[in-house]
């Protein structure tokens, strides 16, 4: 078996085989195209056998690790810590009937898991690994809409204390990044703050805010947070230059980094060194032959219906981009990076 | 005076033939999105002849009637159907609208062909969803303009189908729409969005006319939050006069989600009793205009489309909104023919 696979199921066995095999060949073609080595791993959603699951992919090898394991619970949003050795991620699981979405971490390896809060979403980690954010759930019955958060809660690494950041006008944000200072996030909002929809810069504990004056969603800052990279509408992927004061985040350079005319494009995510992005690719007309995936049988999550696949392109560079999966059988979609190879 | 009268009447009448005329005339009426004014196509033709029509009520308006007067094209009755002012098991107010026979659409691109169709009756809510009902369903509410009162807006279509559901489970009903593939059982008891052909129904509010304009501007003023009153922004719910059947805001304020798919075509294929649209395609159809756009676009016949947003990532517009339609229980059928057979 190519694959470390520890649980995935058969079809990760057949399938994955051959498509590791297609990536081997694709990969060594592709190397050649890419200007330059990208980093050596990543971490993504994989929906298979109706479940969300964490796979950990070695891009030099293709080799795949699941790292969760869980057939009754869905693992969501993976975000590797600065120095790679932890991950934060999404769980929801069925109680009472109901969905209780949590931010759970562990080793990457899988070890060490625990829950860090419930009735949260989408964490991000300070550059510094010394705190954690995530939005606060709006209501206490889970709703799949992204934009569901009102607060923003602060995890402090060290104590494991929780608290709560100091704008409380936070309201309806999603997809946070912290800046380069700890002080700032960059992240999107939708209906909320007094935007319709926009890329905004927010005050942790302030209360300023910025708007960056690009439309879209889903930003990703790189490491040092001078580059980000966001998708502006359903088909194409941008990036542009950051910096920052007293101020916050100013925008420039906005350029389009990849189009697709039909399929859709969401999910992009900046190495840590801000030279590529991988992002997710797929269909998005209503195809209904996979499962829900979400306990509450609610149809409103992106990459469940079709199949969808991670795609790697090179910032500022003409070479081809490379498919990092296949979507045949599974999903995979909304990877991050695992700094330090 | 009588001989003024005649002169005027007729001079009337010339006028609205020569408006009828123009708005016969192909336009690009069909295949209007609302939302983004840069993709909005909006009907320019006919806008003189409306402006000039509008301008003539405004004179002599005070003699028509106050639910809105049909072109020469139908014989402009006001047919008002009978209709029963309830609550819901929520507390939300709604009207029962007996149904009935009436001529759709005006003949005009996508309005077109005048055709008589038949509905069955129905509830409707009195005012567009607002924004306190989706809180206390526990439902993020993504409206620009917050206000409990305020219409809710910024949702898209495939969001208002699940909050039907929720209503509908909140009221003990069957939710009318699977979460999955978004298909409408139009047999549940629960709530779902109007047909096209309900919503016209309850806007003309017994208007047989067959094409009508739009309201002349003073009575559009009372009726209607639009580009010219809005301020530039949605008004609370219930700030206009209500049309004949007791609905308020059928026109203006926010433009409103319809369950049928869009199609150009739809009244040549369409049945005559209850139609339902086609059964896919890529958009869905709003009615009504919203606080964003101007009195030639308030009319009970206009047609708008744009995407569901069942698959998209989270665009919305701030002049989108919706209020919903179930089936009457036997029980307020009972009340409603008991409220009519009363002396």
């Amino acid at each position: 078996m190519l694959c470390n696979n520890r649980n995935l199921g058969w079809r990760i066995d057949r399938f994955l085989g051959l498509a590791i095999g297609a990536l081997v060949v694709l990969g060594m073609t592709s190397a050649n195209g890419l200007a330059q080595e990208p980093p050596r791993r990543l971490v993504y959603e994989a929906y298979v056998d109706d479940n969300w699951e964490l796979v950990e992919l070695d891009l030099s090898s293709g080799e795949t690790t699941n790292l969760t394991n869980t057939p009754d619970l869905h693992e969501l949003y993976p975000q590797v810590s600065p120095d790679g050795d932890s991950i934060c991620f999404l769980c929801d699981e069925l109680r009472d009937g109901q969905t209780v979405r949590s931010v759970e971490w562990m080793k990457l390896d899988g070890s060490q898991r625990k829950r860090l809060a419930e009735n949260v979403r989408e964490p991000a980690w300070s550059p510094d690994g010394s705190f954690i954010v995530f939005a606060k759930q709006e209501f206490d019955r889970f709703n799949i809409l992204d934009y569901v958060s009102k607060g923003l809660l602060v995890y402090e690494v060290a104590t494991g204390e929780t608290r709560t950041a100091g704008n409380d006008a936070i309201h309806h944000i999603y997809n946070p990044n912290v800046g380069p200072d700890g002080k700032w996030i960059v992240t999107t909002v939708h209906g909320g703050m007094g935007f319709r929809h926009a890329i905004i810069g927010i005050e942790i504990d302030g209360e300023r805010v910025v708007d960056l004056g690009i439309s879209g969603c889903r930003p990703c800052l790189s490491g040092d947070g001078t580059r980000i990279t966001w998708s502006s509408d359903d088909h194409t992927i941008n990036v542009a230059e950051l910096s920052w004061s007293e101020k916050g985040p100013s925008l420039s350079d906005s350029r389009v980094l990849h189009h697709e005319d039909s399929m859709h494009t969401y999910h992009p995510e900046l190495s840590p060194d801000g030279r590529f992005v991988v992002f997710s690719v797929g269909p998005g007309g209503r195809v209904l032959e996979n499962g829900p995936g979400t306990h509450t049988q609610v149809a409103e999550m992106i990459g469940v219906r079709g199949h969808w696949r991670l795609l790697l392109r090179e910032v500022d560079s003409d070479a081809e981009p490379r498919w990092l999966t296949e979507g045949e059988e599974q999903t995979s979609k909304e990877a991050d990076w695992i700094p330090g190879d | 005076m009588a001989r003024f009268d005649r002169r005027l009447a007729k001079l009337v009448r010339a006028i609205r033939e020569c408006a009828v005329e123009s708005l016969m005339k192909p336009s690009r009426l069909g295949q209007r999105d609302l939302g983004n004014r840069n993709r909005h196509r909006v009907m320019k033709p006919a806008k003189a002849s409306i402006v000039l029509i509008a301008l003539l009520w405004a004179v002599v308006g005070c003699s028509a009637p106050d639910s809105g007067t049909a072109l020469p094209a139908g014989d402009g009755r006001l047919l008002v159907p009978n209709r029963l002012a309830l609550n819901s098991a929520s507390g939300v107010p709604v009207v029962l609208v007996e149904g009935g026979e009436f001529p759709m659409g005006s003949g005009v691109d996508d309005e077109g062909p005048i055709h008589t169709v038949t509905v069955s009756s129905f509830v409707i809510d009195q005012f567009e969803v607002r924004q306190s009902e989706l809180a206390e369903l526990q439902i993020p509410d993504a409206s620009h303009f917050k206000a409990a009162d305020r219409p809710v807006e910024m949702i898209r279509w495939s969001e208002a189908a699940l909050v039907c559901n929720a209503r509908s489970l909140a009221e003990g009903l069957e939710p009318c729409y699977d979460e999955l593939t978004f298909a409408c059982d139009f047999d549940a008891s629960g709530y779902r969005l109007p047909t096209e052909a309900e919503w016209e129904y309850a806007a003309r509010a017994g208007d047989t006319g067959a094409f009508p304009p739009g309201r002349p501007v003073p009575q559009l003023s009372r009726e209607a939050c639009y580009s010219a009153n809005a301020n530039g922004e949605t008004m609370v719910t219930g700030s206009r006069s209500a049309n004949a059947l007791g609905l308020h805001d059928m026109l203006g304020n926010v433009a409103e989600w319809c369950n049928d798919v869009y199609a150009e075509d739809t009244y040549a294929t369409g049945g005559p009793t209850n139609p339902r649209g086609p059964e896919a395609g890529p958009y869905r159809v709003l009615r009504g205009g919203s606080w964003k756009l101007d009195a030639e676009d308030l009319r009970v016949t206009a047609r708008f489309r744009d995407e569901p947003g069942i698959d998209d990532a989270c665009f919305a517009q701030d002049s989108y909104g919706f209020r919903m339609v179930r089936r009457p229980s036997d029980e307020e059928l009972e009340q409603l023919s008991a409220s009519h057979s009363q002396p």
